[in-house]
């Protein structure tokens, strides 16, 4: 017996609230993640007859734009790269030596100067698991034209990660301050050290 | 560096995303589990992109949840094959590999813009209503679209429309009628009734205005044709296993043909004549291309015809090329089979054989020095 809409509905929700949390809370505070998952899954529900029979990757890609639209009503920037400076604030500078911190500032600069979807391309299959069929789906771009964002994100990661440092001495100071909500520029780290 | 570069992405994911049940409760989810199940009405507008036309700003804008749907049936790729390639068809994208080859680079200096100028048939799926389910329909609209990218992600996009909506079938123009007939027209914001965004650098904080997007960067993309199609098919060469673990189905090759157009058509920086000729090479070498003869755009240049193979969706790209400089003049997407159309694809898209669905003409591209000025020189 087909099921119901309704049941098809709770069983998408039930498999999925957990990724689709864990998708917006790396990407915004815990308010703004509630009203996208929110939003996300009242579309789910409507639109529950479009809903692929792999839901994860539309779930994914209608909480990145419901995310987008919920930062430009609220005039909220994004949270990306102020949550991944908390992280190796609060959560690596405890075990982190020099160089292992200087590494990830680094990634996370590299990070910034990737366009949009070409970084998110790369999040998607390093911090969701998907695959890169489910990250094309997410994104609504052809396997070709993903295969092209992830090789230009990965090069262009390589090639920042590979550029040598003024000094190789490990800092002194702190490389996050306590109460930054954005790192600090690389190139202003190096010049500094 | 002691840590791989993908050990250290995945380790930037902040520790609430593993924390779902103590941030979101059990209650939290049944509760609103439950307020989702019960609230029968007031379904959101969303107005969404069918095509995933080269809108480097204004997608990011306007495009809706809904559009991940219909742009992962279109562009879905899956496993196919095809007959070899036309010689015939393949001599002429040999000889645009040549004529690309002798174009210069792409290079964006300080204070340097890259500008585009495209004509589209821009597609939008609305879903609308209070009813259930809803109604939904679509419309497509004639428009110009002119971008000035700086490497910074600043810029500006200036959208001008040619023509008011028209419904794709009289199924859309019905699901308009139930839906209320509401405003389909575009919101304008120039006395001209164009759409005029300017753009602010992209890690500037929003509070200050609207960040933009930076032209993709093409420099590292491989020169060889063979690598290069490696690339557009299963990505880089130097992928760690944990990293990209399930790279199991390769593009069809009309997702590879597509693909490399694509590229050569999106702006992008770091585009080398080398670079464009092994794209030209990567679609000659696609089994099942086919020769047209010549045609003319709808801006009235004309140049030579390709097709690539059919899509599993039962269309494919037709593309117009320069002889002379291997510009792509035109892309269309001409639906072949419609046996082949999902049952979305047929309900509100058409179901012709020979309709085009989706038609983008490159008018121009070029380095300027500000967001109102225009190239002066033919394009490259």
């Amino acid at each position: 017996v087909a099921a119901t809409s309704d049941e098809r509905f709770e069983r998408v929700y039930g498999d999925h609230f957990q990724r689709v949390a864990a998708y917006l809370l790396a990407r915004s505070d815990r308010d703004l993640a509630q009203d996208a998952l929110a939003k996300t899954f009242e579309i789910a529900w409507r639109r529950i007859d479009d809903v692929p029979d792999d839901p994860l990757p539309w779930l994914f890609g209608v909480a990145r734009k419901v995310l987008a639209d919920l930062r430009r009503s609220q005039g909220r920037a994004n949270a990306l790269f102020a949550r991944m400076a908390s992280t190796i604030e609060h959560h690596h500078a405890a075990t982190d030596d020099a160089d292992a911190a200087m590494d990830r500032l680094i990634a996370l600069d590299a990070l910034k100067s990737l366009p949009e979807l070409d970084r998110e391309a790369l999040l998607l299959i390093a911090w969701e698991g998907l695959t890169e069929k489910q990250t094309a789906q997410a994104l609504g771009c052809s396997r070709g034209a993903l295969a092209v964002r992830l090789h230009r994100a990965r090069s262009r990661l390589k090639e920042l990660m590979r550029q040598p440092v003024a000094n190789e001495d490990p800092p002194s100071a702190p490389v996050v301050s306590a109460n930054a909500s954005r790192v600090l520029p690389v190139h202003i780290f190096k010049e500094s050290i | 560096m002691k840590q791989h570069s993908a050990g250290l992405v995945r380790d930037l994911r902040h520790p609430d995303a593993d924390q779902v049940d103590e941030i979101f409760s059990s209650s939290f989810q049944a509760t609103l589990l439950e307020e989702i199940l019960s609230d029968h009405g007031a379904r959101p507008a969303t107005k969404t992109a069918k095509r995933r036309h080269r809108r480097s700003f204004k997608t990011s804008i306007v495009v809706g949840a809904a559009a991940v749907l219909v742009t992962v049936i279109v562009f879905q790729v899956v496993p196919g094959s095809s007959g070899g390639p036309s010689s015939a068809a393949a001599a002429v994208l040999t000889q645009a590999a040549t004529a690309a080859g002798n174009q210069p680079p792409v290079l964006l200096g300080p204070g340097q813009f890259l500008y585009t100028e495209t004509r589209l048939l821009q597609s939008v799926t609305w879903a609308l209503g209070d009813n259930e389910p809803s109604w939904q329909f679509d419309t497509t609209q004639d428009e110009t679209i002119q971008t000035w990218q700086a490497a910074d992600g600043s810029g500006r996009e200036l959208v001008t429309y040619n023509s008011p909506p028209q419904f794709t079938t009289p199924a859309s123009q019905h699901g308009w009628v139930l839906s209320g007939e509401p405003s389909i027209a575009s919101v304008t914001n120039t006395p001209s009734g164009q759409e005029d965004y300017t753009f602010i650098p992209s890690d500037a904080p929003s509070s200050e205005g609207t960040p933009g997007q930076a032209p993709a960067d093409d420099a590292g993309l491989p020169t060889e044709p063979d690598s290069l199609r490696h690339v557009i098919e299963h990505g880089g060469p130097d992928i760690p296993p944990s990293v990209s673990a399930n790279v199991t189905d390769p593009s069809t090759p009309a997702g590879t043909f597509g693909s490399a157009a694509e590229i050569l058509e999106t702006p992008a920086t770091g585009v080398t004549p080398a670079l464009r000729s092994a794209l030209f090479q990567v679609m000659a070498g696609v089994q099942g291309v086919e020769l047209l003869g010549q045609a003319t755009d709808r801006a009235g240049r004309s140049g030579t015809e390709i097709a690539s193979p059919m899509t599993p969706f039962g269309d494919r790209y037709e593309i117009i090329v320069d002889d002379a400089t291997g510009q792509i003049l035109q892309n269309e997407e001409v639906l072949v089979d419609p046996s082949l159309s999902t049952p979305l694809q047929q309900k509100y898209f058409g179901n012709t054989a020979g309709e085009v669905e989706g038609w983008t003409d490159y008018l121009s591209a070029g380095i300027v020095s500000s967001t109102s000025a225009e190239p002066t020189t033919p394009p490259s």
